[in-house]
C-alpha cells in the first residue's frame, strides 16, 4: 500500500492502515523527536502524540504535498512545543528549588574524566556536550540541522518541511554548523589546555 | 613569534573554521585538499578534527537506537482511550442534542397552543370591534346628509 492509499484508509479510521503507517515511519519520527528532545523516553512519548495527531487529523492532509513532508512538519512542531512547555515548567520549578543543576550549560570536562581511563564517562560527556550544543542553536537552525543530520533530508526536502526557499535552508545549515562547531570547540579547548 | 608561525596560526584558524564543512563533504575539492594537507602537518588542527569527528559520530549512534518493541501496542491503547472518551463525549453530546431538540419542540407546542388561544381571543375581540364598527358605520350612514350635498 503506498502513502496515498494509507492515508486515505486512515481518514476512514482504518486501524490496520494506521499500523502500517506507524511501522513505516516510527523510526524516522522518533529520530526527529530525539534530535530535539535528546531523551529517548520523552522522544517516544512525543512521537506517539505525533501519530495520534496524524490519525485524528488525517482528513486535513491534502494530497498535493508528500505525506512524509506533512508528518515531518507535525513531528517538528510537536517537539518544539514540548521543549517550550518543558522550559516553562523548568523555569517555574527552579524559582522554588533554586536548582543548581548545570545540565543546560556546557559541561566542563575535567582531567579525571578525560584521561582515557573511563571511556563510558568520556562518551557520556561528549554526548551531553553535543546535545547541549545542538539545543543552543536557534530554533530554525536547529530544525534544519536535525532534519539534515538525523534524517539525511536533502535541502529541497527540508525547504518543503520548513516552508522556506532552498537558499534559506542552505544559509540556515551553514550558520547551524558554524555555531555548533564554535560551541564544541569551546569544550575541546578545555581538553587541549 | 616568527613569520612562519604567524602564517601557520592564521592557516590554523581558517582550517578550524572549515573542519565541520570538511567532515560533511561540503567543501570544493581544492579546498578540501588544502585542509587535508594541513591536517597531516598540524597536530593542533588534527586534534580538533578528531574531536569533532567523534562528537558528530554520536548522531549516528543516536539514530540507530532500537525502538521500544511495544511502541505500537502502547500507541494503539492510547488511541483506544481517546476514541472511547470521544465516543462517550459524543454520546453525551447526542443526548444533550436530543434533549435540546425535545425542549425546543415542547416550547414550540406550548407557544403554539398559547398562540392559538390568544388568536382565538383576538379574533373574538376583533369580531366585536367589527360589529361595533359596523354599527358606527351604520350610525354614520344613518346620519342625515347635509342639505347642500343634495342640492346638486
Ligand atoms: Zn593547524
Amino acid at each position: 500500500m503506498d502513502d496515498n492509499n494509507l492515508i486515505e484508509q486512515i481518514k476512514h479510521k482504518d486501524r490496520h492502515a494506521f499500523q502500517l503507517l506507524v511501522e513505516k515511519y516510527q523510526q524516522m519520527i522518533i529520530n526527529v523527536c530525539y534530535g530535539f528532545i535528546q531523551n529517548y523516553q520523552d522522544a517516544e512519548d512525543v512521537a506517539q502524540e505525533v501519530f495520534i495527531d496524524i490519525y485524528v487529523t488525517a482528513y486535513k492532509f491534502r494530497a498535493d504535498s508528500k505525506l512524509s513532508t506533512w508528518i515531518y512538519r507535525i513531528a517538528v512542531n510537536k517537539s518544539l512545543n514540548y521543549i517550550r512547555d518543558n522550559k516553562k515548567r523548568k523555569s517555574s520549578k527552579s524559582i522554588f528549588t533554586q536548582s543548581n543543576d548545570n545540565k543546560n550549560s556546557i559541561i566542563d570536562i575535567e582531567d579525571d574524566a578525560y584521561n582515557g581511563s573511563d571511556y563510558l564517562l568520556e562518551n557520556e560527556e561528549r554526548k551531553i556536550n553535543l546535545h547541549n550544543a545542538i539545543s543552543s542553536l536557534p530554533e530554525n537552525q536547529r530544525t534544519a540541522f536535525i532534519l539534515s543530520k538525523y534524517e539525511d533530508l536533502s535541502y529541497k526536502e527540508i525547504s518543503k518541511v520548513m516552508s522556506l526557499s532552498i537558499s534559506s535552508v542552505e544559509s540556515l545549515l551553514f550558520r547551524a554548523k558554524q555555531n555548533l562547531q564554535k560551541k564544541l570547540f569551546e569544550c575541546y579547548k578545555k581538553l587541549n589546555n | 613569534m616568527s613569520k612562519y608561525q604567524s602564517i601557520n596560526k592564521m592557516n590554523c584558524n581558517s582550517v578550524k573554521q572549515k573542519l565541520i564543512f570538511y567532515l560533511d563533504g561540503d567543501l570544493a575539492v581544492d579546498e578540501a585538499n588544502l585542509v587535508k594537507c594541513h591536517l597531516v602537518n598540524c597536530g593542533e588542527c588534527r586534534f580538533y578534527y578528531t574531536e569533532l569527528k567523534k562528537s558528530l559520530s554520536i548522531i549516528e549512534t543516536d539514530k540507530s537506537k532500537e525502538i521500544d518493541g511495544k511502541f505500537y501496542s502502547k500507541l494503539s491503547k492510547r488511541l483506544d482511550d481517546i476514541e472511547s472518551t470521544h465516543e462517550t463525549t459524543s454520546l453525551k453530546y447526542k443526548l444533550v442534542q436530543v434533549f435540546a431538540y425535545a425542549a425546543v419542540v415542547a416550547i414550540g407546542i406550548f407557544i403554539g397552543l398559547f398562540a392559538e388561544n390568544e388568536i382565538n381571543n383576538i379574533s373574538e375581540n376583533k369580531n366585536t370591534e367589527f360589529v361595533e364598527q359596523t354599527i358606527v358605520w351604520n350610525d354614520f350612514n344613518q346620519e342625515p346628509i347635509e342639505s347642500f350635498l343634495i342640492a346638486e
